[in-house]
């Protein structure tokens, strides 16, 4: 049933019959019909090597026609340079643009991740469908079943982010890795470059074992192997604290180095991004052997058997987390897991909105190309005298069609070309737009791959730009078309018909463009309205990190203190405190809440709110309302670590578990043990720490440094412009510590700002995109209405000599004008509505459907078309109709 | 088959092809019998070089095809001239004569 093509196949009919008359012959001259046919075989040759020899002949055909096609297509473009470079310029941009995206597509979400056989890899989360908790992590007693009757994976490692300080007694390095279970090394698949991994014997205890990452040991150790054996000190850092430096022995280099792995940014707070990559990895310490509550503190991930699917995965945990809940309802009840690719997690934040920008772009593309058709369509007209000549001297139909793709896709090239060209610094301008957290942002690039994407692209545009003006332009009837000089009536109907569709498919897109883009400028906005709860300007904010060598737990908190208490007396300064924790950037970690004089609950079912440590002055500092009752005083200090006896609660806090009372004089603790009980002493008012986007936690403060921490961040209200202070803030801090990390010297409204560089991100990209589709797209519709009245310049004259006012005559044309658009502007409010939901996740404060902002880019469009439809309208209703009708 | 057929000069069987063509339209094998004849038996059309040929010569658009009933009531594919292709049979004629008196001159023959 295979069937030939219809070239191949006449060709043997052909040939047949050749042969079938050659054997007559032979039969007319005497010779027997079974010898004329072996003679007549013998003449012909084999059937198979004509064949092959027409073939040969029609690809080089095929090639001298494609070259003199190009040749010519070539002649003809250098004949109207300007065209030429309007339209590459048209192309050139859209093109540009969408290579620029693609190539962030490329490097963001097509790319495999940079693990060994990263598909397969997928992480396993604990979820609580009833409570609609997506938690990261598991506890260790969970993922110790999970391993243990789990069959669908080759294996399941847990890990948790942890800094260090790395020293050798003179310098220290500040190093990110992971405390990781042995098997991690098998299951996400890094190669030692020497030494070993962890023994059994040393995972859950503080053996001091480290496993050195790649780039760590060529840098820090000169890429030394004798160090494997060696000790080091490192002094342990981030959320468990360890007293003094802790020898570790190295017993493995890495042969690679692995960016992290994404894990909930709410349970590690120093969490490095995930662009960074891993310097050191040790055996895991469990803090929490028997709790299966602690489902914060490790993160799973395994690799999948081959041939097991996602869904066979999931649904094996999903039963074998039903079977941990009925033998241990206390705490797994409504408990479930959930199998998560590691690639979707990675890219979950940012996929959304890059496939949004393919959209927008991809929708910019085409109306360039509409626009570009309908420029081609126009000069097509005015060539179609030289088409009908060569159609005259025997060109095919084919043929000419072929010309003129020919040279729609020289054009294409051109404009791709200079779109490649844009490319290359329109990559580097976006990439500096976008929010840093997205992964592998530094790995995006125009390369082979890009440039192909381009090529294609280009090839595309010139097939999608040129065939219908082509179609069109070879579609007449010759002798009509000579005879009435390029005027016929029929073809003029079509071609008319054609470029109201490309008006309309212009006006629609460009409306599903403004539209979305209105709707981020909007969510923009209503996002800078919301009251982050505290003063940002005239505030300078940055991230100070004491060496843990010489700092311990105590001296931190003085060091603290004694900083504050001397940025207080800067000249310029208003007020000065410190917080762990930059606002708007900040992360949390939910603290468990017993109240006094309440019935206790199981663990897990255990109300929770974020703790916040504070130096003396924050509220005051930061400008953030007291509420109810008083603030922090300093007889509250009873110089403990760990505990106070007064909290101070936020507004949500208070309503939240005081619904319809007040707050203060209540009490609670965190441990639940009496004698941990903290008083509520005052009611303050909600600060967005998470992000303005996000509702406000319930949360509670403690009264100064009751924590160790080598990292607090400093927040000093300037009396003038915060910037102005900075050296010499700076030079104070190094004065009192010089060995200090200073990170993120910034003013806070920068803060504030830089915590939404995603919304601006794509709200700027779409913007700029859709100003670019409605220049286009009423550029172009100005185009086919200046085309078209002079298409009509005879029909006015007619008409304007019949007696038609000339406010009649551009009633009428700008009529039919701004019907196209209306059909347009139709089409595209249906397509706005039907696309809200790709746009509704990155909204904030108003609804994809927004009625307001649909109409408002519908009265944009339609104003700016209407320019574009009068204009020209009136210009071809002031032709005199005695200069038409004598042109004639 | 007999020795005294000639193989045809590089570049000639085009026009022979339009030659052959001018009275009338024909088919693959009509054009090789009519060549042969016209030739009185000399001239021996390669099949292998008649076909490609023809391709050729269709698509610069100087013979186009149509599938026709055949003499002896079989489905063949015709070939005929164009306007342009009779042009081009015109000027290889022209070329031919100066090109053939040339040579005759050269050779000592005229």
């Amino acid at each position: 049933m295979s069937r030939k093509p219809q070239f191949e196949s006449e060709l043997d009919d052909e040939l047949q019959f050749h042969l079938e008359l050659q054997t007559e012959e032979f039969v007319r001259q005497g010779l027997t019909p079974d010898d004329a046919r072996r003679e007549a075989q013998r003449q012909f040759g084999g059937v198979e090597q004509i064949k092959e020899q027409v073939r040969d002949t029609r690809r080089l055909v095929w090639l001298s026609d494609a070259l003199r096609d190009a040749r010519l297509g070539i002649r003809m473009l250098q004949r109207s340079p300007g065209f030429v470079v309007t339209v590459a310029l048209i192309l050139g941009i859209a093109i540009g643009l969408a290579t620029t995206i693609f190539s962030f597509v490329r490097a963001i979400l097509l790319e495999p991740l940079p693990y060994p056989q990263a598909d397969r890899l997928v992480v396993i989360r604990s979820v609580n469908p009833e409570r609609e908790l997506q938690l990261f992590g598991v506890s260790w007693p969970d993922l110790q079943d999970w391993r243990n009757q789990a069959t669908s994976f080759d294996g399941i490692a847990a890990f948790r982010h942890l800094t260090c300080d790395l020293t050798d007694g003179q310098s220290t390095q500040r190093i990110h890795g992971m405390s990781t279970t042995r098997d991690f090394f098998e299951v996400v698949d890094v190669p030692l470059a020497f030494g070993r991994t962890f023994n059994a014997d040393e995972e859950g205890t503080k053996s001091g074992k480290l496993v050195l990452g790649h780039d760590l040991w060529l840098h820090r150790f000169r890429g030394d192997p004798d160090i494997v054996g060696r000790t080091q000190d490192v002094y342990s850092w981030a959320r468990y604290p360890e007293t003094g430096p802790f020898a570790w022995e190295i017993v493995g280099i890495a042969g690679i180095d692995i960016p992290f792995l994404p894990t909930d940014t709410n349970v590690v707070r120093e969490s490095p991004g995930i662009n960074e990559r891993v310097e050191f990895w040790q055996p895991p310490w469990v803090f929490n052997k028997d709790d299966r509550t602690a489902r914060y503190e490790w993160t799973a991930v395994a690799r999948l058997k081959p041939g097991v699917t996602i869904e066979q995965a999931a649904s094996e945990m999903r039963l074998i987390s039903k079977r941990l809940a009925d033998e241990h309802p206390e705490s797994n009840r409504n408990w479930s897991a959930e199998v998560v690719p590691l690639e979707e997690l990675v890219t979950s934040e940012i996929r959304p909105a890059l496939w949004l920008l393919c959209g927008a772009v991809g929708f910019l593309l085409l109306i360039a190309c509409a626009n570009v058709s309908g420029l081609l369509v126009v000069r097509g007209i005015a060539r179609q005298q030289e088409l009908a000549v060569r159609i005259a001297l025997g060109a095919g139909r084919w043929r000419l069609i072929r010309q003129l793709i020919t040279e729609s896709l020289l054009l294409c090239l051109a404009g791709g070309a200079a779109g490649i060209l844009l490319s290359f610094w329109s990559v580097d301008v976006v990439r500096a737009f976008a929010p840093p957290d997205v992964p592998r942002l530094q790995t995006v690039r125009i390369d082979v791959l890009v440039l192909a994407f381009a090529l294609g692209l280009s090839v595309l545009t010139g097939v999608l730009v040129g065939g219908l003006p082509a179609l069109l332009g070879s579609a007449f009837d010759l002798n009509e078309t000579l005879k009435s000089g390029g005027r016929s009536v029929s073809a003029a109907k079509s071609r008319r018909r054609m470029m109201g569709g490309l008006v309309i498919g212009e006006v629609a897109v460009c409306l599903v463009l403004l539209t979305g883009a209105g709707l981020l400028i909007r969510s923009f906005a209503s996002v800078l309205a919301v009251d982050p709860g505290f003063r940002t300007d005239q505030m300078l904010t940055m991230t100070v990190s004491l060496p843990s060598a010489k700092y311990e737990w105590k001296h931190n908190t003085e060091f603290c203190v004694e900083l504050v208490t001397k940025l207080r007396e800067l000249p310029g300064v208003e007020s000065a405190s410190a917080i762990r924790g930059v606002p708007t950037r900040e992360t949390h970690f939910d603290s468990n809440l017993y109240f006094a004089d309440r019935p206790p609950v199981p663990k897990h079912e255990l109300p929770q709110a974020v703790a916040r440590v504070i130096e003396p002055g924050f509220f005051e500092t930061m400008e953030v309302p007291l509420l109810e009752g008083r603030l922090f005083e300093p007889a509250d200090s009873i110089g403990r670590i760990g505990y106070s006896r007064v909290t101070v609660c936020n507004e949500t806090f208070a309503k939240r578990f005081f619904p319809g009372e007040s707050a203060l004089g209540k009490r609670f603790s965190v441990t639940g043990s009496d004698e941990n009980m903290m008083e509520i002493v005052g009611v303050a008012g909600d600060v967005r720490f998470s992000g303005l986007t996000r509702q406000p936690n319930a949360e509670f403060y403690y009264p100064e440094a009751l924590f160790p921490q080598t990292e607090f961040t400093l927040l000093i209200r300037t009396a003038g412009e915060p910037q102005s202070l900075l050296g010499t803030v700076e030079k104070l801090v190094r004065e009192a510590e010089p060995d200090v990390v200073i990170t993120a010297p910034q003013s806070m409204d920068e803060v504030v700002s830089e915590s939404l560089s995603r919304e601006r991100f794509l709200m700027l990209l779409l913007s700029v995109f859709s100003l670019g589709a409605l220049v286009l797209s009423v550029t172009g519709h100005y185009g086919v209405m200046v085309w078209s009245v002079s298409q009509r310049r005879r029909e006015i004259g007619i008409r304007s000599a019949l007696g038609a006012t000339t406010a009649q005559i551009v009633w009428q044309i700008a009529g039919e004008g701004l019907l196209l658009t209306m059909t347009g502007l139709a089409i595209g409010a249906a397509l706005s509505l039907a696309g809200a939901r790709w746009i509704e996740s990155e909204l904030y404060g108003i609804a994809a459907t927004d009625p307001v902002n649909l109409a408002t880019a519908v009265l944009v469009l339609l104003l700016a078309s209407l320019l574009a439809v009068t204009i020209p309208a009136i210009r071809g209703a002031r032709v005199h109709p005695a200069e038409v009708l004598r042109s004639e | 088959m007999s020795k005294d057929r000639l193989e045809l000069l590089q570049g000639t069987l085009d026009m022979l092809i339009l030659k052959s063509l001018d009275l009338e339209p024909m088919h693959g094998f009509g054009i090789s019998v009519r060549i042969r004849q016209m030739s009185q038996e000399v001239l021996q059309v390669e099949q292998g070089s008649l076909y490609p040929a023809l391709y050729r010569l269709e698509n610069r658009g100087w013979i186009r095809s149509k599938w026709g009933v055949s003499e002896n009531n079989r489905k063949a594919k015709f070939y005929e001239l164009t306007a342009a292709g009779r042009k081009q049979l015109g000027l290889e004629r022209e070329n031919w004569e100066r090109l053939s008196t040339a040579i005759n001159l050269v050779m000592g023959m005229a």
